[in-house]
C-alpha cells in the first residue's frame, strides 16, 4: 500500500510518512518558541535551532544530503547550549551534560568514520 | 507571554516528547513502497511483509537455479546496522537456496566487498560470495579433484533518499556452464533483473 500525497507542486511529492518524520521536531520546537517569546531567549533560541536543524535534516536527506551529518550537528547545538548555560551559572550539572554529549558526539563521529 | 511554571513546563515538555515518539512510531510503521525490477516475468514471485515495526517488505524471485530476494525497509538514514537484519535473513535464504540447487556439500567463500558501489543512481554496499564444489575430473585411476565455482551469491544494499527506505537485494546466479549451456542465458537474465531494481 502506497500512501503518498502531493502538496501542489508535482516536483514535491512527499510521502506522508516523510512529512510525519519532518514534523517530529515540531512539538519541541513549539515549546522552545514559547520559551523564546516568554523571555527565556537563550533556551528558546537553542531549542528552536535544534528543531529547525532536525526539520532541515529530513528535507535535505530527501534531496540527497547524507543523513549521517545531522545527528552530530544536533549534538553540537545541544553541547553549545549546555556550555553557555553552565557559564551563566548553571553549575556542574550543565558541565556534566555538555561532557556527556561531547563523548556521545565523539563516539558517533568515530562510529561514522569506521562505518 | 508568561513563562511556564515548573509543573506546567514539565507537562508541556513531556507531552512534546510523547508527540515526538508518536511521530517516530508512525514513521517506522508506515508501509514502504517496495523496490521492484522493470521486468521479472520469467521468475516466480512470492512476496509479503515480515516486519511491521520497522516496516519491511520482502519479495522473492526464483527461476530454476537463479534466485533474487529483495527487502525494502523503512529507515531514517543509511547506517549498515539498520538493514543488517534483512541482510542476514536474505543471505540465509540465498545460502539455503544455493545448497538446495547446487549440492549440500558446497563451500561458500566471500570474494569481494565494496562500500561505494554505484547502483541505481545511489551509493551502495556490495558483497559477493563464490559457491564452490569439489568435482572429480578425468577417469579412474587418473582422476583429479578440482574446486569449481558453480555459482555466485551477491548482496547489494542502498538507501533511497526520496522514500526514506533502504533496499537490500540478494541474488544467486549460476556461474558454471559446462554441463548446462542454458544456464548462461539464465545468468544474463538474472543479472538484467538485478540491474533493473530501483526505488519503487
Amino acid at each position: 500500500m502506497n500512501i503518498s500525497a502531493s502538496f501542489g507542486d508535482p516536483g514535491l511529492n512527499l510521502d506522508i510518512s516523510i512529512a510525519v518524520l519532518a514534523l517530529a521536531s515540531a512539538p519541541l520546537g513549539l515549546v522552545a518558541l514559547h520559551d523564546f517569546m516568554s523571555g527565556e531567549r537563550e533556551r528558546g533560541l537553542f531549542g528552536v535551532a535544534s528543531a529547525a536543524w532536525s526539520l532541515c535534516g529530513v528535507v535535505l536527506v530527501y534531496y540527497g544530503a547524507p543523513g549521517l551529518l545531522f545527528f552530530p550537528g544536533l549534538l553540537a547545538i545541544l553541547i553549545t547550549a549546555s556550555l553557555r548555560r553552565a557559564r551563566r551559572g548553571g553549575g556542574r550539572l550543565q558541565y556534566a551534560k555538555a561532557t556527556l554529549l561531547a563523548v556521545l558526539l565523539c563516539l558517533t563521529t568515530v562510529g561514522m568514520v569506521l562505518m | 507571554m508568561r513563562p511556564l511554571s515548573g509543573r506546567r513546563r514539565l507537562a508541556a515538555v513531556a507531552s512534546a516528547y510523547a508527540c515526538v515518539m508518536l511521530c517516530y512510531c508512525a514513521f517506522f510503521a508506515a508501509p514502504v513502497s517496495p523496490a521492484a525490477p522493470l521486468d521479472a516475468f520469467s521468475f516466480v514471485v512470492e512476496e509479503g511483509v515480515y516486519s511491521h515495526f520497522p516496516h519491511i517488505h520482502e519479495t522473492l524471485y526464483t527461476n530454476g537455479k537463479a534466485f533474487i530476494g529483495v527487502a525494502t525497509i523503512r529507515t531514517i538514514s543509511a547506517p549498515s546496522a539498520a538493514y543488517s537484519m534483512a541482510f542476514e535473513r536474505l543471505d540465509r535464504y540465498a545460502e539455503d537456496f544455493a545448497r538446495e540447487q547446487y549440492g549440500v556439500e558446497v563451500d561458500i567463500a566471500i570474494e569481494s566487498s565494496e562500500t561505494g558501489y554505484a547502483f541505481s543512481g545511489h551509493k551502495a554496499v556490495r558483497y559477493t560470495y563464490g559457491v564452490f564444489k569439489e568435482i572429480a575430473i578425468g577417469l579412474p585411476p587418473f582422476e583429479t579433484t578440482q574446486d569449481v565455482r558453480l555459482a555466485e551469491i551477491g548482496a547489494i544494499a542502498w538507501f533511497c533518499n526520496v522514500d526514506f527506505e533502504s533496499v537490500v537485494v540478494v541474488y544467486v546466479r549460476p556461474a558454471y556452464f559446462v554441463d548446462e549451456p542454458a544456464l548462461q542465458e539464465l545468468d544474463i537474465r538474472t543479472m538484467d533483473v538485478v540491474a533493473s531494481f530501483a526505488c519503487h
